[in-house]
């Protein structure tokens, strides 16, 4: 790791572990109030341009170095808010938007890239203009919503307002991310207005790029969590004790631990993958690889965290669970660990060579 | 200095040609044959990350496993498996612990495919403890006279010579153990029996009895005493090697997988499509936790953490790999012959070198070190 790498990582860890970690078990009961993710995302952490840094390999570790930190503070619901701002950020800096991009940069205005959007068209009645078949998991308290919309042209984005009367925020019954404002977005002909892209060119590659981009920093996210979850288990068990000894003395548990040590590096490693091969035809592929793999070791890890620490794993009072729910969530939200393994088997089944080439081949 | 590149595309050539070939004769016969060690000599590719001084052709660790990986293409673990341990176990054994004349009249002939080597570690009534190693090695006028039984050697049954762990002194545990060079034609020492396997069977493994068995006192291999320690590193390169063959035969069959998928109709392989592909990360992943850590120990680290997840991992995806190809070329009416025997020998790895439940053991007892000294670090008592 470059030593501007490591001062990243120095920074924000220090930030996260003091303005965030104190307030987690708040947030979980209140919500995440807009103004934090502001403030956080206004410090440019989040941004590797922000900072001057523009090769491709280098804002790729960037972003895995701020992903996984926000996972290592056991910051899901944040993370989440953060990813689909950045997301949508960085999609609308790759198809060319510059006039509002410091606003969207020192988070003034906040976006929200839905995680789980199907596909979106451009109605026109009666010579109004709105979005139909809208319909996708989005940050509630963003101002606006990035959405792709197809025309004959090709894709094309727009940026819906989140208070258009026109939508319906309803909640999400989901398990995890508590937080975050979740909300599942659906409408019937919303309105929009377009960003000033320079021309008008179809911005599906940008899309591929940025769900490439997404799946590598939400790997890298879990890769955090995961070993939030692994440290939490390990302080715990060497703690408890059970039968007159701690139980981290029992083999049963040891065997345990090793294996979702073991799990986690390999998917630290796949996300390694990630990075190196941003920016390149095999970025998606993986991406997607990186965040199947991420997603089964930081789950184990999540998993294993609240059974080792008992009944106590299970009550609200310990924060063990907060991330086994935020971890489920966050997979399902990416397409669940069974859909997004299909996806990354029709890449490859569609790859017209068995790809991602070992030592000396790349 | 070795180019990877054609290194690997010449390996991978001659896996084709001059070996998958012949593997049902192979694994009828239980071995292969003198012929292909040597073969592998004279290109070079034994002595591949061993220096020139003792007949290797340079290169790095690096280079080393782009051969490990491409014999993992060979359709068979029994080959790789006697290659491997000449390659990864006796080979750096002789050569970091090796007199200049032991490296001289065995190294070079190891690295030259002239000589075959195997290590003799595991005992009947010692698998997986190897504390509990009851062969000694009793000091006389002569030299050392060694006694025991050594159990699951491979190249056992055929090799040139052996180099065995013994207990030299009084002490148990793990004090006391030495290791030596002993000859195949020394009196005292003879094969048991050769093993029948479920798998591996190009491959041969024997049972190893040594009966009063004197050999000069230059046999002695590294530090008398220091055995165990000497063992514990070899071990290191061993489960790295195993678990980079483990990895690229995971990702072989895989790519034999694939290329049946292409050939199939999308609606017939649609419901495989996850299922390859999440084998197909997990041995990516374990391949490039391969490489991370080799490059880490040419910056003379020690991750014995990594070395050891590798093995973990490497005989968890190659056996994921193995399951899947028997399970999909059955439902799709074509039972072949490779699958059957990668599934037979992809359950070795699991076992060998180590077994999983082993691993665990020290990543756990490395992780709590870690975990201590993280601790320390931060002034946080326990």
């Amino acid at each position: 790791m470059t030593e501007e790498l490591e001062l990243l990582r120095r920074n924000v860890r220090s930030f996260l572990e003091r303005e965030v970690v104190p307030r987690l078990e708040g947030w979980e009961r209140n919500g995440i109030p807009r103004e934090a993710l502001r403030e956080l995302v206004g410090l440019g952490y989040l941004f590797p341009e922000a900072e001057g840094v523009t090769e491709r390999s280098e804002e790729a570790a960037w972003w895995a170095v701020v992903a996984e930190e926000l996972g290592r503070a056991g910051a899901g619901s944040l993370a989440a808010m953060v990813e689909s701002h950045i997301s949508a950020v960085w999609l609308l800096a790759a198809a060319g938007e510059t006039v509002e991009r410091a606003r969207y940069l020192a988070g003034e205005r906040l976006l929200t890239w839905p995680w789980d959007a199907g596909p979106v068209r451009l109605e026109e009645q009666d010579s109004r203009r709105y979005v139909e078949g809208l319909a996708g998991t989005v940050v509630a308290s963003a101002d606006e919503a990035l959405v792709a919309v197809t025309t004959e042209a090709g894709k094309r984005l727009v940026l819906v307002p989140l208070e258009d009367p026109a939508l319906r925020l309803l909640p999400v019954p989901g398990v995890g991310l508590a937080a975050a404002s979740l909300r599942r977005l659906e409408c019937a002909g919303a309105g929009f207005r377009e960003p000033e892209l320079p021309g008008c060119g179809d911005v599906g590659g940008h899309l591929r790029e940025g769900l490439a981009r997404r799946r590598l920093w939400l790997a890298w996210l879990l890769v955090g969590l995961g070993d939030w979850c692994l440290r939490q288990a390990f302080a715990y068990v060497a703690a408890r004790q059970q039968f007159g000894r701690a139980v981290m003395q029992f083999q049963a548990l040891q065997h345990r631990l090793a294996d979702v040590a073991v799990g986690l590096l390999a998917a630290r490693q796949m996300a390694n993958l990630a990075v190196k091969k941003w920016g390149t035809t095999e970025d998606l592929l993986a991406g997607t690889l990186a965040l199947v793999v991420a997603g089964q070791a930081a789950f184990l890890a999540a998993d294993e965290a609240v059974q080792f620490h008992g009944g106590y794993g299970y009550m609200l009072e310990y924060p063990v669970q907060r991330t086994w729910r935020d971890v489920r969530q966050l997979t399902l939200l990416v397409g669940g660990p069974v859909g997004l393994a299909r996806e990354a088997g029709q890449q490859l089944y569609s790859s017209p060579r068995f790809c991602l080439a070992p030592l000396g081949e790349e | 200095m070795v180019d990877g590149s054609a290194l690997r595309a010449e390996v991978r050539q001659f896996v084709a040609a001059e070996i998958v070939p012949h593997l049902p004769r192979w694994e009828d016969a239980g071995e292969i044959p003198r012929s292909l060690f040597r073969e592998l000599g004279k290109r070079g590719w034994l002595g591949v990350g061993f220096p020139t001084e003792w007949g290797g052709v340079g290169g790095t660790w690096l280079d080393t496993l782009v051969v490990a990986e491409e014999l993992a293409r060979c359709e068979a673990g029994g080959v790789a498996l006697a290659v491997g341990v000449q390659v990864a176990m006796v080979g750096p054994t002789l050569l970091a612990f090796g007199t200049p004349a032991q490296k001289h009249r065995y190294l070079r002939g190891v690295l030259r495919g002239e000589l075959i080597g195997a290590l003799a570690i595991t005992e009947p009534e010692a698998g997986s403890d190897v504390a509990a190693i009851r062969t000694t090695a009793r000091r006389v006028e002569a030299g050392w006279v060694l006694n025991g039984t050594k159990m699951f050697i491979t190249n056992g049954c055929r090799a040139d010579f052996v180099i065995v762990v013994a207990r030299t002194g009084q002490a148990s545990g793990y004090q006391g153990l030495s290791l030596f060079i002993v000859d195949r034609e020394t009196p005292g020492f003879a094969v048991g029996k050769k093993l029948a396997k479920v798998g591996m069977r190009s491959s041969d493994t024997a049972e190893l009895v040594f009966t009063d068995c004197l050999v000069p006192a230059e046999s002695l291999l590294g530090q008398e005493g220091q055995g165990f320690y000497h063992i514990m590193w070899e071990l290191q390169g061993e489960r790295l090697f195993g678990g980079a063959m483990a990895a690229a035969s995971a990702l072989w069959i895989l790519e034999r997988l694939w290329e049946h998928a292409r050939a199939c109709s999308r609606a017939n392989v649609e419901p495989w499509l996850g299922r390859l592909a999440e084998s197909f990360a997990a041995a990516l992943a374990c391949r490039e936790l391969v490489y991370d850590t080799t490059r880490r120990i040419l910056r003379q680290e020690y991750p014995v953490t990594e070395v050891s997840a590798i093995k973990l991992l490497a005989g968890r995806v190659q056996w994921q790999a193995a399951e899947l190809a028997l399970e999909f070329m059955s439902a799709h009416g074509c039972p072949a012959a490779w699958a059957e025997r990668m599934w037979r020998d992809s359950r070795l790895t699991r076992i060998g070198g180590g077994t999983d439940e082993i691993m665990r053991n020290i990543i756990f007892r490395q992780l709590r070190e870690a975990v201590g000294a993280h601790r320390a670090a931060a002034g946080v008592s326990r």
